[in-house]
């Protein structure tokens, strides 16, 4: 379960994304071939997460 | 007496090719199998196998690397594997259950085998599921072939495993077992018993099959008893070749490039240990930067945890260990040869100058 996602901005970018996965807190990177962030971007095109925008 | 036996070929009168052909330069060609009793030596020159050595795609099959620990519960659910969620105990097995927990551990083997993965049911389960997805990198090649799965089974209640081979949709995307982006290949049953035995099939694995293959085990309704597993090999050709067993830092490393941590090997995530830590040195009012060089290069960018050395928690995971204080952390920058870690400057209070601290972490590219 995915909850709780932000990106991390660093270099004028968002490089990754914060997350809580089964609740242990997580970095994800920004890369289609990571199977987490493939799932989270599903999560989010089906409306069931929202990613945080970088504080 | 001796006598010379001239000729070409031989063949078996109820064989409908020839089973050795002899030519005039002394070669000799065998029509199919050659089993032999004892040794083949070649004199001279090698014995060239047409699927070669380090023949077996699947990695960890003997179930001896468990980096993640020897022993965990699997939360019932169909929303794994991803790189952070449904590798519970050997390297690069996925397991999930459906109905009810089950718990899945490395147990000692028998004979020759010195592990095994074993599950154990629980009451309401209704199903379970072991597998393991072999990148497209490593199973390219298997398309449009003949290839052998082999694997050692027992189960305690149950008499039946099924097994199912899938290839990717796309590289290296197989989804979810709930939400799944693959196309099966193949699948059948075996009829197991609660003796560990051997168990092989040959699948026919498609020309379309260049994506990534996953070989997947599964049973009913494990309400009670154990169902154990071993010795997994998936290899080209149709013959099921003895089970190839590679050193223990040779498999290591195999696994590595899916999941590495700052622990030592038999050291499971979460353990309060400094055994390994990546170490810094605090400067005031900086957020301290330094990087973990992975031993071996990941798949993917992996997923990042970092685990607090002095309770084992990920809230808090940097530790300072002259102020005996717990701090934030993160990274922004995730590659797959290295990870940055971040020791976050925490405003009003700590982060003094030149005070020791660390961190431990995990990295996985699971697929």
């Amino acid at each position: 379960m995915y909850e709780n996602a932000q990106y991390i901005f660093s270099n004028g970018k968002n490089d990754c994304i914060r997350v809580d996965i089964n609740g242990v807190t997580s970095f994800v990177p920004l890369d289609p071939a990571n199977t987490d962030y493939a799932a989270i971007m599903a999560l989010v095109a089906e409306g069931k997460l929202t990613i945080g925008a970088a504080q | 007496m001796t006598a010379t036996l001239q000729t070409t070929n031989i063949q078996n009168a109820a064989s409908s090719t020839t089973n050795l052909a002899l030519d005039t330069s002394g070669n000799v060609t065998v029509g199919s199998s050659l089993t032999a009793a004892n040794n083949i030596t070649a004199t001279s020159g090698t014995v060239v196998m047409a699927s070669s050595f380090l023949r077996n795609r699947i990695i960890n099959g003997a179930m001896q690397i468990a980096q993640r620990g020897t022993s965990a519960t699997v939360t019932a659910g169909t929303a794994v594997p991803t790189a952070s969620a449904g590798f519970p105990c050997v390297d690069r097995w996925f397991v999930y259950s459906t109905g009810a927990n089950v718990t899945a551990a490395q147990v000692a083997g028998s004979g020759n085998n010195k592990n095994l993965l074993q599950i154990t049911g629980a009451a309401s389960v209704t199903a379970v599921g072991v597998g393991q997805r072999i990148e497209q990198l490593n199973s390219y090649d298997l398309a449009g072939q003949t290839c052998t799965l082999s694997v050692l089974l027992a189960n305690s209640t149950l008499t039946t495993v099924t097994w199912t081979a899938s290839y990717a949709n796309t590289a290296d995307t197989f989804g979810t077992i709930g939400t799944p982006t693959k196309t099966q290949i193949a699948t059948g049953t075996f009829t197991v018993s609660s003796t560990l035995t051997q168990y092989t099939v040959n699948i026919a694995v498609p020309s379309a099959a260049t994506t990534g293959i996953e070989i997947l085990f599964t049973v009913g309704a494990q309400t009670s008893g154990t169902w154990s597993i071993g010795n997994v090999q998936f290899e080209p050709g149709s013959i099921a070749t003895p089970f190839e067993r590679r050193l223990y830092g040779q498999e290591l490393m195999l696994c590595q490039r899916y999941y590495e941590k700052t622990y030592d090997i038999t050291t499971a995530p979460g353990t309060v240990t400094n055994n390994g830590i990546l170490s810094m040195m605090s400067f005031a009012s900086k957020t301290i930067r330094t990087v973990w060089k992975f031993a071996v290069s990941k798949r993917t960018a992996p997923s990042i945890t970092f685990y607090n050395p002095n309770n084992g928690s990920t809230t808090n995971p940097f530790r300072d260990f002259d102020s005996s204080t717990n701090y934030n952390g993160g990274t922004d920058a995730i590659g797959t040869d290295n990870v940055t870690a971040s020791w976050y400057y925490a405003a009003g209070g700590g982060n003094t100058n030149g005070e020791w601290g660390g961190v431990h972490i995990t990295a996985s590219a699971e697929l």
